[in-house]
């Protein structure tokens, strides 16, 4: 079950799903194995909800299809359903009370204290209290429906031959002392007349209705509720409740695909097309777009095993956090209109790849993927580190940059001396020492457009911006041995260095040109 | 190891220079049983051929190359008695020669010379220049001068600035019997170095697929020679193996820097004098602080860690101008560390012939430091400027290294006497 991502990477994709995976991946869905191993209490309250509300769906709600063609005594008072749909209502009541517990006292397990999710907090309350409303009502109507006398007497026209007389009088005697109906005017006790209403309610009531205190939810909220039962009776609030019951059933159907609530399909989706594994930058795009991306229940795991939440810590950007990240992909995709597309950059910059969210998703959201298209996005689109940036521009074309006007930003407090001033570099012979010592010109000299001893001659010809576009530049470990080992005490590192704060001065100015041009063009 | 900001050390003795004379002095000051800290520069060895002269011509304006180095002591002695083999008898000349490729076989490198004379080395130039102690990956080089050898030259496609075609044209200008050979380098795409190309030759494999490269062109030759890259820590093993494989005599023909033998030299000096207990401060300059109570005092630079030494003798062996022993200015030329006064031609026109091959030399290179027989730096009156300072090497005066061809021997000969000085001075204390 937790298979870390990054081994789909190696697997070639299969077309053909085997039986054995595709049944360990039902029964991971069914019962949220994922969710169980990233936190216990949570996977509770969560189950309670899902079981019940399953239940209720399948059994109650579904009933024509589902109960009755199984069992062919079949009633939702028939016990043990009576039974059942109490106990099922109960669980979801109770895990949604639990959820909202949570979310209002902010028990939070670990050390996270700080506010880092306070736009987040009221995400996903809707369709909980929907679900719990759904839940509610049904109790309340089966409440109401239980003290209805109304309802008692249609039952009793449809299923019994009892006219107005003493024997329907011993009928409602029993079931206004046993069933909690609220007569008016109230039926007065006769012990004598309740035993012969039992034995009328055995006659005819009994194949379809079980003990009333089976269903000990709605009985409780009926015994309250038979104080005001006549108003509430002659009110006919049982078919109000009837209706917001119903209604609020439709709304959810409307409302899942737009609420956190269709996590119930994404999630199994998500997990099942990740399994295939992609095989261009598009398919990635469009899988991780597509399914994962809204399969997020924000419940925030992933942050919570994030490797880099010190840097949170310290920037304070929240987009450092996957459970931030993700929002801010999701309106992206939404083509929200303000979006910092800097916080997410430098966010996802400062992603080690650790794979830990990506196991943890109780969700099963491939989020390594999901980080690594990001990245690839903001490359597609110019916006870039400065190191990406410079590995894909040739040298002579960032040459080619300096006929266009230049705009320091910020960045140049950072006096350039090295560069400037000549007898830095000037005494170099070109013995090509520093390139024999350089380690990257070693492991990488396919790659390498100029060495080092060829840097410092460029600034020699007053090529600085050249120089500045050079991949050497970039990639300079910076460990000194040229520096150490130069005949003429050339400062070879730190040159490189600056050169490298020239180019991001530069890179600033152009990504800035860039992105202005970019909004023109879409507004 | 002291970390506090401000350490003081003390020893016998400081060399200041790692050069060829800062090594020997830093040996010998060791054999000696002197505490002894050496502090120099790590690139210079880069610079040097590898080969250690003693001396080649005599006089300069002949251009005569020297059978044998003894012939021309004599007349050196005579004609220029301010030299620094002036200072020297031959037999201590030959101790210290002697000395110096001991040590060098101690740090795990060869060097031989043929019974006091002088070998003909074969250059990447097609030249030949006379040289004394010569690594043994190059001595059965000179036995080509004689002309009867059939000769194979052998390069390697895409290493920089080495052509046996080039060698060859001039060798065949002498009348001699050459062919030669490129190999290919599959491993190494595009133009590649030294250093990388050196690495190869310490692989078996490689030295295999070399050999079967140049099978074809073996033939009827008799000896094999290579651009001086076979190896670095084991180059001998390397040229035996190749010898082996090939069935050809091999010999290395040194080239321009970055030089691999050059760089054999610094290990192998630098092996010896580890070895031998001498505190080393890489790439640390020296300032000199003071004089007291018999003891020198200086600082290293370096933030935010200074040292101070307290030596009890100086062997300032700090080399010329590319190492920045000397400094030169518009007018003058000023000695570093102790700004002892530089003898040097007047005026600044009369620092340099017209004529860059002039025969004579250029005055400029036989400026440097005047010293006593003893090598103490002296000033105007001919005295000693301090009792336990001494210098050596090529910041000496008098000694125009290049056209003499006596680098290297000026500076294994100088350093040795310099620190036998000081050593009986001390004893006599």
């Amino acid at each position: 079950m937790f298979k870390p991502a990054s081994s789909d990477r190696f697997n070639p994709g299969r077309l053909y799903p085997n039986p054995v995976n595709l049944i360990l991946s039902f029964l991971n869905t069914i019962f949220q194995i994922r969710l169980f191993a990233a936190g216990k209490i949570r996977w509770l309250f969560h189950f309670f909800v899902f079981a019940g509300f399953l239940y209720l769906v399948t059994v109650h709600a579904f009933h024509q299809v589902t109960a009755v063609v199984l069992f062919d005594y079949y009633d939702p008072t028939v016990d043990p359903f009576q039974f059942l749909r109490n106990l099922f209502g109960s669980l979801v009541v109770a895990g949604c009370i639990l959820f909202f517990l949570r979310r209002g006292l902010r028990l939070r397990v670990n050390q996270i204290k700080s506010n880092w999710g306070s736009h987040l907090k009221y995400k996903g309350l809707v369709s909980i209290i929907l679900v719990f409303l759904i839940v509610g009502t049904g109790f309340l109507l089966e409440a109401s429906k239980i003290i209805s006398e109304p309802v008692f007497m249609e039952m009793v026209e449809d299923y019994s031959d009892l006219e107005e007389g003493d024997e329907l009088e011993e009928l409602k005697l029993f079931w206004q002392e046993k069933a909690f109906v609220s007569f008016d005017p109230t039926v007065p006790a006769d012990p004598e007349k309740l035993k012969n209403g039992q034995v009328l309610n055995e006659v005819y009531c009994i194949s379809c209705h079980s003990d009333i205190r089976s269903s000990f939810v709605s009985c409780l909220l009926a015994d309250l509720m038979s104080f005001y039962g006549t108003v509430l009776n002659q009110t006919r609030v049982d078919v109000m409740l009837y209706r917001v019951h119903y209604g609020l059933c439709l709304a959810l159907i409307v409302f899942l695909p737009f609420s956190r609530l269709n996590h119930i399909f994404l999630i199994p989706l998500s997990i099942a097309v990740k399994n295939q594994a992609p095989k261009t930058h598009h398919q990635k795009t469009a899988q991780v777009f597509g399914a994962s991306l809204f399969a997020c229940t924000n419940c925030g795991y992933c942050s919570q095993v994030c490797s880099v939440y010190p840097h949170f810590q310290i920037t304070g950007n929240p987009d450092v956090l996957p459970h931030s990240k993700i929002e801010t992909l999701k309106k992206i995709a939404d083509k929200h209109p303000d979006v910092s597309l800097w916080g997410l950059q430098k966010g996802n910059n400062a992603c080690t790849q650790c794979n830990k969210c990506t196991q943890i998703c109780p969700s099963g959201i491939d989020l390594q993927t999901l980080w690594a298209v990001t990245h690839r996005i903001f490359s597609d689109n110019a916006l870039v580190n400065n190191q990406t940036f410079f590995n894909r521009i040739l040298p002579e074309a960032w040459a080619d940059l300096e006929t266009e006007p230049r705009m320091l930003i910020a960045r140049q407090e950072l006096v350039s001396d090295l560069i400037e001033k000549t007898d830095a570099f000037e005494n170099c012979i070109q013995c090509t020492i520093c390139t024999n010592v350089c380690p990257v010109v070693e492991y990488d000299s396919k790659d390498n457009d100029y060495t080092p001893q060829q840097v410092m001659n460029l600034l020699r010809l007053d090529q600085k911006h050249l120089a500045s576009g050079t991949r050497m530049v970039w990639t300079c470990l910076t460990c000194y041995a040229c520096q150490d080992i130069c005949p003429q005490k050339i400062p070879v590192t730190d040159i490189i260095l600056e050169l490298r704060h020239l180019g991001g001065v530069r890179a600033d100015a152009v990504k800035l040109q860039q992105t202005v041009k970019k909004r023109v063009e879409i507004s | 190891m002291n970390l506090k900001n401000n350490a003081t050390i003390s020893c016998d003795l400081l060399v200041i220079g790692s050069g060829i004379a800062g090594m020997v002095a830093a040996a010998r000051a060791a054999s000696l049983g002197l505490d002894t800290v050496l502090t120099g520069s790590s690139s210079g060895f880069f610079l040097t051929s590898g080969l250690l002269d003693f001396l080649g011509v005599y006089p300069v304006e002949s251009s005569q190359v020297l059978e044998s180095p003894f012939n021309g002591l004599d007349q050196l002695r005579k004609q220029n008695p301010d030299h620094p083999y002036s200072k020297i008898d031959n037999k201590t000349i030959l101790e210290s020669l002697d000395f110096t490729a001991r040590i060098l076989s101690s740090g795990g490198l060869e060097y031989s010379s043929a019974k006091n004379t002088n070998v003909n080395i074969l250059t990447s130039a097609g030249t030949f220049k006379p040289s004394f102690l010569v690594p043994q990956t190059m001595i059965k080089g000179s036995s080509i001068g004689s002309g009867k050898k059939k000769i194979l030259l052998a390069d390697f496609k895409g290493l920089k600035g080495y052509s046996a075609a080039l060698i060859a044209q001039a060798l065949k200008r002498r009348h001699m019997d050459v062919t030669t050979v490129t190999i290919q380098v599959p491993q190494l795409t595009g133009d590649f170095n030294v250093m990388r190309m050196a690495a190869l030759f310490e692989d078996d494999a490689f030295l295999h697929r070399t050999a079967k490269q140049i099978e074809s062109s073996v033939q009827d030759r008799e000896i094999l020679g290579l651009p001086a890259v076979c190896g670095i820590h084991n180059s001998q093993d390397s040229m035996k193996k190749l010898e082996n494989l090939t069935g050809l005599d091999c010999f290395e023909i040194p080239g321009l820097p970055p030089s691999i033998p050059g760089l054999r030299l610094k290990n192998a000096f630098e092996t010896h004098i580890l070895k031998n207990k001498v505190r080393v401060f890489n790439n640390v300059k020296v300032a000199f602080t003071a004089f007291e109570n018999e003891q020198i005092l200086f600082t290293t630079d370096g933030e935010p860690f200074r040292t101070q030494i307290a030596a009890k003798g100086v062997i300032l062996a700090s080399g010329r101008f590319p190492g920045r022993g000397l400094a030169a200015h518009r007018e003058v030329i000023r000695e570093t560390v102790f700004d002892i006064p530089v003898y040097h031609p007047q005026q600044r026109s009369l620092w340099y012939q017209l004529d860059f091959f002039s025969p004579q030399g250029h005055p400029v290179n036989r400026a440097g430091i005047l010293t006593d027989s003893d090598f103490r730096p002296v000033d105007k009156t001919c005295q000693p400027l301090c009792e336990n300072v001494y210098a050596a090497g090529s910041i000496l005066a008098h000694n125009d290294w290049t056209r003499l061809k006596s680098g290297a021997g000026v500076s294994c000969v100088s350093a040795f006497c310099a620190v036998n000085h000081f050593h009986a001075r001390k004893k006599i204390k």
